[in-house]
């Protein structure tokens, strides 16, 4: 099974060609696009963990694509890749929280093998939390249910500010 | 300031470990700074430590064999590597294995040392919260059990 799933977005093939190559040993499922809106259009199919999208493309620069995405898709991991001109954009968007991180031009491997590398990692962990934190939300309801049914069951168990005593 | 994140450097150049801490401190954090591994590991068991940020060429060990005795004192602790360019690739195999989170090249640029270190603490930070769901799961689990009995 693939490691995780990377969108690469840029309107100039080539780059696509030379990211997948530098991320051929690193056992992700790839996919790439030259054109933002379709690959707009494709994740509401597609279950992407981390996008990598230039920033000066056509019709829709990166970081506009981006911000959509976090509106569509808030978990997916974000990662802009910039030329030393807008690095100002990027840090900006990082600082308010609409970017993971950013890449420059031309990036070196190790950089961006550590960045989608700990960018899957805090989705896979905040994916999992999620699930976790359902999952103590149904045991909460499970409790509340069981106390609705035998009235009394848990009274012995709780402080005098109604939070229930759990021991050890 | 209680809830004030604590970051500890450690560096043989004094110099490196007075601009790295002055930069950090007028980002919030507290620094402890250290120009000794041993010194470092000392302080590690003595306070709580968020984050560590260490060189890797050092002359009395490299910051990757530091950073392991790290994990044992002070598992929780999340760091960070100071490398020299041509040292990128065992930086990358450090962070593969674990020991490491990131790591950031010398000289550093201000805005990437910040963006490295808040987007490792707030791992660390999710990584805290995770560990503490389990632990509530695991609790509220043992009580729905006693509470089924009961009934």
């Amino acid at each position: 099974m693939a490691k995780g799933t990377i969108m690469l977005v840029d309107d100039e093939e080539y780059v696509i060609n030379s990211l997948r190559r530098s991320l051929r040993r690193e056992g992700y499922r790839i996919i790439g696009y030259v054109d933002a809106k379709q690959a707009l259009e494709d994740l509401k199919e597609e279950n992407v963990d981390v996008i990598i999208s230039d920033q000066r493309m056509p019709g829709m620069s990166g970081m506009d694509f981006l911000i959509e995405v976090r509106k569509r898709h808030p978990d997916i991991i974000r990662i802009l890749l910039t030329g030393h001109a807008d690095m100002e954009v990027a840090i900006s968007a990082i600082n308010e929280g609409k970017l993971y991180r950013f890449l420059t031009k031309p990036w070196n491997d190790e950089e961006l093998k550590v960045t989608i590398l700990n960018a899957l990692r805090l989705r896979n962990l905040a994916v999992e939390n999620k699930r976790l934190l359902g999952k103590v939300k149904g045991q909460q309801d499970y409790i509340q249910s069981l106390e609705a049914r035998y009235p009394g069951i848990s009274e012995v168990k709780r402080d005098k500010n109604g939070t229930i005593i759990l021991e050890d | 300031m209680d809830d004030q994140q604590r970051i500890l450097i450690l560096d043989d150049e004094e110099c490196i470990i007075q601009a790295l801490g002055k930069m950090l401190r007028n980002q919030g954090y507290a620094v402890i700074a250290c120009l000794h591994p041993q010194e470092a590991l000392k302080r590690l068991e003595d306070s709580a430590i968020d984050l560590v940020i260490s060189d890797l060429r050092m002359p009395e060990m490299t910051g990757i064999e530091f950073l392991i005795q790290v994990k044992d004192i002070c598992p929780g602790a999340a760091a960070i590597l100071l490398i020299d360019q041509e040292d990128r690739e065992l930086a990358v195999a450090a962070i593969n294995q674990g020991t490491v989170d990131w790591y950031v090249e010398k000289p550093w640029d201000e805005e990437i040392m910040r963006i490295t270190v808040a987007s490792t603490l707030r791992y660390r930070r999710i990584l805290l919260e995770n560990k503490k769901l389990q632990q509530v799961i695991e609790k509220q689990g043992r009580y729905i059990s006693a509470l089924v009995v009961t009934s």
